[in-house]
């Protein structure tokens, strides 16, 4: 992605952000798949506990 | 209800303190009715703080005394009210609560509650029992101040320590740890007004949410551990100092020297972020040619030292070494009982192979946020006490935020903030004592909340504050799911027929050995013991050894003079040992000194107790432990002591 478009992204300039729609659907998906892979990385280390977890609950 | 009533007067004396200092520099006006109220909590509770080390270093520590400081700073509140009070109902006017404030005030119920219950629970962190409350309880029981010839939680600065003194000796237990419950509600009170400025009240609120449920918070917020509560000094300074530097209004200098000497006073590592506060305030003044940078930076200095330098004067008198003993090598300090060389270096290859785990270098600076959020080394301990996933998950909305926003980077009022944290990180990781991830507590909290505004600003001018509600709004379900999980321990006592004993029980290895002791043993005795957990507990006089921070009674790994250990503990008074019991091929060095004392009849064994060893009090891991003996000392009988006494002769 250009740096121009980032900022006219950025800027929220409607008009020409229509002729880059899929930039911004684009700029989403990296985000949501970013959230995704942050939580699996940042819960993969919790799950040594899942056991002891699930009994103090009596589950 | 005396405890309830005395954490109410602590409290309201924290507040009126606060709310003196700010009338007497006549900076109210220009604070809103919101930060009157966390500005004068944050000064106040450092004033008490200051104020009771005087007090305790004179001996003047009774009821009487505490009292009148209480009531004396409690009608400061006064001042706090305003002129035209005036109660005004605004419902069925307009629909002043929309799902989504329901929803946040649901869950902020939630964490105070799970807040609550840990406080009306007795205290159950090892760190807290040891020495964060057992101190201000010993300096309670004998009246003043004394000092402690111990490194790393001895001879430290105890300014939050002194606070917990007054609620624990008026309102006993159950006050002090609402006290550790409600100071964590101010820091997040705070962080509340700072965000406010900027942000609606929403936001300022959810963002909150997501300070208050990190896990280090949840830890370290309900316990005696001081970060959370330097919050409320770093947090003051930072944001005072960016006034003095934009209004260029020396009272607000004051404020921040004052907050800064308070954090300085409370902990070593305030040094560093003395340090990184210092340098950003030189180093703004700088940049915009500030005219009068001799006078404003005097200003600060001069109140940073009157509110902070108590404690490094204290240990200079008692060791030579402000910073005990950090400085024991520079100063070419001699060998005392008190320190030594070999304790020095003890201490000094312990730190660095049980507290730093990665390189100091530039890949790990960069990387270590990263590895300390996803796991990393153990003693990291980013899992349970970490500051969960929310910095890395809105890193990309930051970034691209502060590349969209560098043009404003000279006149926001954000720009101090963030110089601060990058400092006091630079400085904390290439010079610290420690790599554990709670330690930078403090400068999370600013971090947190400076970016936040960065992310929400990037959002808000994008149409895409959904993509910042969705991270606040996972981060949130999952820290406050994990604080549930920390908070089943405690509910187990708060909702049941559960005992005080039985709570320690399941909770603290060796308990029923210090059971035992208080049955048993007289207030003229004097129990030696390793088990730091216990200290707290223990209702006869203690002595704890440790063998990296206590040269008094040298226990290092490598230690094998049992006739020196055994003069060393009848130089300290004690009576009788708690020990851990004999294992099989285990050496006769170090903490286990007693073994050949125990053979030669210089102890004889007055109870063996079993008790389990608890791996985990969160998720309730008990694993049956070896038992714990308690030895009464018989010097008369000691074949090794009459042979060192010979041997002397």
């Amino acid at each position: 992605m250009k740096l121009t478009i980032l900022n006219m992204f950025l800027q929220n300039n409607r008009h020409r952000l229509n002729r880059f729609r899929h930039y911004s659907i684009a700029v989403d998906l990296i985000l949501l798949a970013w959230l995704l892979g942050v939580l699996v990385a940042y819960l993969s280390q919790f799950r040594h506990l899942i056991e002891p977890m699930l009994k103090l609950l009596d589950i | 209800m005396v405890s309830l009533f005395i954490l109410a007067l602590q409290f309201l004396a924290c507040l009126g303190l606060g709310a003196y200092t700010l009338h007497f520099l006549q900076i109210t006006k220009k604070l809103n009715s919101l930060e009157k109220i966390t500005w004068a909590f944050a000064l106040g509770f450092g004033l008490l703080g200051w104020i009771l080390f005087f007090v305790g270093i004179l001996n003047l520590i009774t009821d009487f005394v505490l009292l009148i400081i209480l009531f004396l700073g409690a009608s400061g509140t006064i001042i706090l009210v305003p002129k035209n009070l005036r109660f005004e109902i605004n419902v069925g006017k307009r629909s002043w609560l929309d799902f989504v404030d329901a929803i946040i005030i649901l869950l902020l119920a939630t964490v105070l509650t799970g807040d609550l219950i840990e406080a009306i629970s007795p205290p159950a962190d090892a760190d807290s029992l040891a020495y964060h409350f057992q101190i201000p309880k010993q300096f309670y029981i004998s009246g003043g101040i004394e000092f402690i010839p111990r490194a790393i939680d001895g001879a430290i600065p105890l300014l939050v320590h002194m606070t917990y003194l007054p609620v624990y000796g008026l309102g006993g237990e159950l006050a002090l740890t609402m006290w550790t419950m409600l100071s964590g509600w101010g820091a997040a009170g705070l962080i509340f007004s700072f965000l406010s400025q900027w942000s609606g009240r929403k936001w300022a609120l959810l963002i909150t949410l997501v300070y208050m449920t990190t896990p280090a918070v949840v830890f370290g917020g309900g316990s005696g551990h001081v970060e959370v509560r330097l919050i409320l000094f770093l947090l003051l300074a930072s944001w005072s100092m960016t006034k003095l530097i934009f209004d260029n209004d020396w009272r607000f200098g004051v404020v921040a020297g004052l907050s800064l000497g308070f954090l300085i006073g409370s902990k070593f590592t305030g040094l560093v972020f003395g340090a990184a506060l210092i340098s950003t305030l030189f180093g703004f003044m700088v940049w915009r040619r500030e005219a009068k940078w001799f006078s404003i930076s005097s200003v600060v200095l001069l109140c940073v030292i009157f509110a902070g330098g108590q404690w490094y004067i204290w240990n200079w008198f008692h060791t030579g070494d402000p910073i005990f003993p950090i400085l024991f090598e520079i100063l070419n300090l001699s060998d005392s009982d008190i320190w030594d060389t070999q304790h020095h270096n003890f201490l000094k290859s312990y730190i660095s192979s049980a507290e730093q785990a990665v390189p100091r270098n530039v890949f790990w600076f960069f990387a270590y946020p990263f590895a300390a959020t996803f796991g990393g080394p153990r003693i990291f301990e980013s899992d349970k006490i970490g500051f969960g996933p929310y910095l890395v998950l809105i890193f990309p909305l930051v970034m691209i935020g502060m590349w969209h926003f560098r043009d404003r980077f000279s006149v926001s009022k954000l720009s101090p903030v963030i110089t601060i944290v990058i400092i006091t990180y630079f400085l904390w990781f290439f010079f610290g004592p420690s790599q554990r991830v709670r330690h930078l507590l403090p400068a999370y909290a600013l971090l947190m909340a400076a970016t936040s505004l960065i992310a929400l600003r990037l959002c808000n001018e994008n149409n895409r504050k959904y993509a910042l509600g969705i991270c606040i709004g996972i981060v949130v379900s999952l820290q406050i799911g994990g604080q549930a999980i920390a908070t089943v321990n405690y509910a187990r006592y708060v909702f049941t027929s559960e005992t005080r004993e039985e709570f320690f029980a399941r909770n603290l290895t060796h308990y029923p050995a210090v059971q035992w002791v208080n049955a048993n043993l007289n207030p003229t005795d004097k129990l030696y013991t390793t088990f730091r957990q216990l200290n707290y507990l223990s209702q006869i006089p203690i002595y704890y050894a440790n063998s990296a921070s206590d040269a008094l009674v040298d226990i290092r790994p490598t230690a094998n003079n049992p006739r020196k250990f055994f003069r060393q503990i009848l130089k300290q008074e004690v009576t009788h040992l708690l020990v851990g019991g004999l294992q099989r091929g285990s050496s006769a060095t170090g903490a286990n000194q007693w073994i050949p004392l125990a053979q030669n009849g210089c102890l004889s064994l007055l109870k063996s107790i079993k008790s389990n060893y608890v791996k985990s009090r969160a998720l309730q891991i008990l694993i049956p432990g070896s038992p714990t003996n308690i030895y009464h000392i018989t010097p008369e009988k000691c074949g090794l002591h009459k042979s060192s006494k010979r041997t002397t002769h």
